[in-house]
C-alpha cells in the first residue's frame, strides 16, 4: 500500500517584498514634518505587522533610505517587519540629493541581491522640496534595473513647496499622482494608508499579464482624508 | 544494439491544489492539469497544465485555465508523428511543431473563449471590482478575463516537444541525474508578470491578443534517440516559488527520481496532493500545480544517486529493484512492435486535491475532460 513520504526539493519560504521608506532629512524638514513623518512611521508598524500576518505567504522586508546631503541608508539591513524596530530620522542635511537616493535604490534593486521570485516591491519616497543634485540622472540609473521598473513607486509631496513635477517622474505611472499633504494629520493618515492598504494589495501572488507601459500591480487609490485644509492646523 | 530508453515505458502522474491564500480569500484554483487519455495506443503522450492569471481583471482565468489544458490535449495529440522514418526532424517538422502549434493552440483556445462569452456573458456583477481602466480594457478584449498560461509535453514513438506560454517550469531530469530546463527562459518573466494565452493587452489587431500570444511561445523539439530524460516535471509557478532559491527547486528533480527508485510511482504518485499543499502552505501562497512524465528503469538504465549522499559516480544496478517497472507494461518504442498488439498503455495515476473540507483525501484525477475549477 502506498504511504506519504518527505517531499522532494531544498528549503522552502515565503516570498520576499521588499518595503522601502526613501525619505528626505533636508532642513526644511526639520520640526513639525520630521516629528509627524517618524510618529507616523512608528505608529503604523503594528498594523503592517497585521498584515503581514494576514498574508503569510510574503515575507515583508523593511527598509529606510535617507537622503540630505548624499544619500544614506537609515535602516540598511532588509529586516522582517515583526522584527523592525524605527528609530527617528533627524532633518537637518544641508541640500536634497534625490538623484543620489535614485542611484542607492538602484543597487539595492539589482538582481542579486534582488531574488527572482520576490513579489513587486514597494518604494515610498516622502519629500518637501526640489532635489539640488542631477535628479534624472539618478532616476535613470535607477529605471535601469527591471525591479525598479516593476516596483509599486509612490510619492507623497509635503508642503506646497515639493517638486511634484520631480515626484511625478519618480512615480512613472500616468494614473497614480503624487500624493500632496499639507498637515500632520493627512501625512500620518498617508502613511499609514501606504503601510496597510497598499501592503496588502502588493502582497498577492496572482498573476498579471505582462503589460511594458504599466510598472507595477495597481494599487487601490489613495483615501480623500479631508484634514488637508483642516481649519486648526498649521499648514505646510 | 537496442536503447535502453526506447523500450522503457512511461508513467505519468499529477496533482493540482488550491493555493493557501486562496483559501484564505475564497478563491478558486485557478490552475488546471490535463494528463494523457488511457487510450489504445500509447502515443501521442500528451501532458498539460495551466495557470490562469488570478489578478482583477481576469476573473475568468480558472476557465481559461481549463481550456488551455484541453485544447493543448486537442492539437498536440492530433499532430501525429512528424519526423522521418529515422527519427529526425524535418523542416516541416519544426515548422509545425514551432509556428503552426501554437497559432492552432491559440485560435482553438479563443474560440473556446469565445464560446464560453457567448453562453455566459459578462455580467455587470462580475466587473463591479474593477476600476475604469481595467472595464474599458476588459470591454475592448474580453479574452483578458480568461488570461492562462500554458505548459504541455508531447511525446511521440520518436520525439519529445516542449510547449510553454507565461511562467512555470518545465524540467528535465537525465539518467545521470542532471536538472535541466528544455526551453530557454524569458527574461520577461518575473514580478508576478506573465505572458498569456490572452496576448498582449496593447495589441491593435480586433483580437488583440491572439497575434501576440502565438509569438510569445517557447517550444523545443528533440528526436527521441538523441536526447529522452528519464523524468519531466511539468509545473505552475506556484510550485518553484515556494522555494527559497532556484537550487532549492531544482533539487526536486534529482530527489524525485531517488523517491521513485526507492519508493516506488505509486507511492510519489499518492504523496503528491501532500506535498504541493504543503508547498503552497510553507511558500508562495499559490495554487500549485505538477506533472510528471518518469521513464521507468530497465535493466541497462543507470541508478541515480544523490550526489550529496553518493560522491561516486552512478553505476548501473541491473539488480535494483524497480517498483515503477515491475509493472506488467510491455515495452514500447521502436521495439515494442505494433502499437495494436500492447496489452496495456502506460499507467495513468493522478490525483489532485482541492476541497479544503477533505484535505486528507486523494481523488483519481481524470484522465480526460477539464478539471472543475
Amino acid at each position: 500500500m502506498a504511504h506519504s513520504i518527505k517531499r522532494p526539493g531544498g528549503e522552502m519560504s515565503a516570498r520576499p517584498l521588499h518595503f522601502i521608506w526613501i525619505v528626505d532629512v533636508s532642513g526644511t524638514m526639520y520640526g513639525e514634518k520630521i516629528g509627524s513623518l517618524n510618529f507616523a512611521i512608528r505608529e503604523a508598524l503594528p498594523a503592517m505587522v497585521s498584515v503581514a500576518e494576514e498574508n503569510p505567504n510574503v515575507k515583508v522586508l523593511i527598509r529606510t533610505l535617507k537622503f540630505g546631503q548624499g544619500a544614506q541608508w537609515h535602516h540598511s539591513q532588509p529586516t522582517e517587519v515583526k522584527d523592525f524596530r524605527w528609530t527617528d530620522l533627524a532633518a537637518t542635511d544641508n541640500g536634497t540629493d534625490m538623484g543620489k537616493a535614485m542611484e542607492e535604490l538602484a543597487k539595492v534593486l539589482k538582481m542579486p541581491p534582488m531574488e527572482s521570485r520576490s513579489v513587486p516591491p514597494v518604494l515610498v519616497l516622502l519629500s518637501d522640496g526640489q532635489p539640488t543634485d542631477v535628479f534624472s540622472k539618478g532616476l535613470r540609473t535607477l529605471m535601469e534595473e527591471p525591479w525598479a521598473k516593476k516596483a509599486v513607486r509612490i510619492a507623497i509631496a509635503i508642503g506646497e513647496d515639493a517638486d511634484l513635477d520631480c515626484l511625478q517622474k519618480f512615480i512613472g505611472h500616468n494614473e497614480r499622482k503624487p500624493i500632496e499633504v499639507r498637515n500632520a494629520p493627512s501625512l500620518v493618515g498617508m502613511i499609514r494608508w501606504v503601510s496597510t492598504v497598499v501592503l496588502k494589495s502588493v502582497s498577492s501572488p496572482q498573476s498579471r499579464l505582462l503589460d511594458q507601459t504599466v510598472s507595477g500591480p495597481s494599487i487601490p487609490a489613495p483615501p480623500q482624508l479631508n484634514i488637508n485644509n483642516a481649519a486648526d492646523q498649521d499648514v505646510w | 544494439m537496442t536503447q535502453p530508453s526506447s523500450e522503457s515505458p512511461w508513467l505519468y502522474a499529477g496533482a493540482s491544489v488550491r493555493g493557501h491564500s486562496h483559501k484564505l480569500a475564497a478563491l478558486l484554483n485557478q490552475d488546471a492539469i490535463q494528463l494523457p487519455a488511457q487510450a489504445e495506443h500509447p502515443y501521442p503522450l500528451v501532458l498539460a497544465v495551466a495557470d490562469g492569471h488570478g489578478s482583477r481583471k481576469c476573473f475568468r482565468s480558472h476557465k481559461g485555465a481549463a481550456f488551455a489544458t484541453e485544447i493543448a490535449m486537442q492539437v498536440l495529440g492530433g499532430i501525429g508523428d512528424p519526423t522521418r522514418e529515422n527519427g529526425e526532424l524535418t523542416p516541416q517538422t519544426v515548422w509545425l511543431l514551432e509556428t503552426d502549434v501554437p497559432r492552432r493552440i491559440c485560435r482553438g483556445w479563443n474560440e473556446k473563449v469565445d464560446e464560453d462569452l457567448k453562453f455566459h456573458p459578462f455580467a455587470e456583477d462580475d466587473k463591479r471590482h474593477l476600476t475604469d481602466i481595467e472595464r474599458k480594457s476588459i470591454d475592448d478584449h474580453p479574452a483578458t478575463a480568461y488570461g492562462a498560461t500554458l505548459l504541455a509535453v508531447l511525446i511521440t514513438r520518436k520525439l519529445i516537444a516542449y510547449v510553454q506560454i507565461g511562467d512555470g517550469e518545465i524540467l528535465t531530469v537525465s539518467d545521470s541525474g542532471e536538472v535541466s530546463s528544455p526551453l530557454p527562459a524569458d527574461d520577461r518573466l518575473f514580478a508576478n508578470e506573465t505572458t498569456s494565452l490572452a496576448g498582449s493587452p496593447k495589441g491593435s489587431s480586433k483580437r488583440p491578443g491572439s497575434a501576440t500570444a502565438a509569438t510569445d511561445f517557447r517550444i523545443r523539439c528533440i528526436p527521441r534517440k538523441l536526447e529522452e530524460p528519464r523524468l519531466i516535471l511539468i509545473t505552475t509557478d506556484g510550485y518553484p516559488n515556494s522555494f527559497n532559491s532556484q537550487n532549492d527547486f531544482l533539487k526536486v528533480g534529482g530527489d524525485l527520481i531517488r523517491l521513485i527508485d526507492d519508493e516506488g510511482f505509486d507511492t510519489v504518485q499518492y504523496s503528491l496532493p501532500g506535498w504541493l499543499e504543503q508547498a503552497s502552505a510553507e511558500g508562495s501562497g499559490d495554487d500549485v500545480t505538477l506533472g510528471l512524465i518518469y521513464r521507468a528503469k530497465t535493466p541497462e538504465t543507470p541508478s541515480y544517486e544523490s550526489p550529496s549522499t553518493q560522491p561516486e559516480p552512478a553505476e548501473p544496478e541491473p539488480n535494483t529493484t524497480d517498483k515503477t517497472s515491475s509493472a506488467s507494461l510491455p515495452p514500447v518504442g521502436d521495439e515494442a512492435g505494433d502499437p495494436q498488439d500492447m496489452a496495456e498503455p502506460p499507467l495513468n495515476t493522478a490525483v489532485r486535491q482541492e476541497d479544503p473540507a477533505e484535505p486528507e483525501k486523494a481523488e483519481p484525477f481524470p484522465s480526460s475532460g477539464a478539471p472543475d475549477a
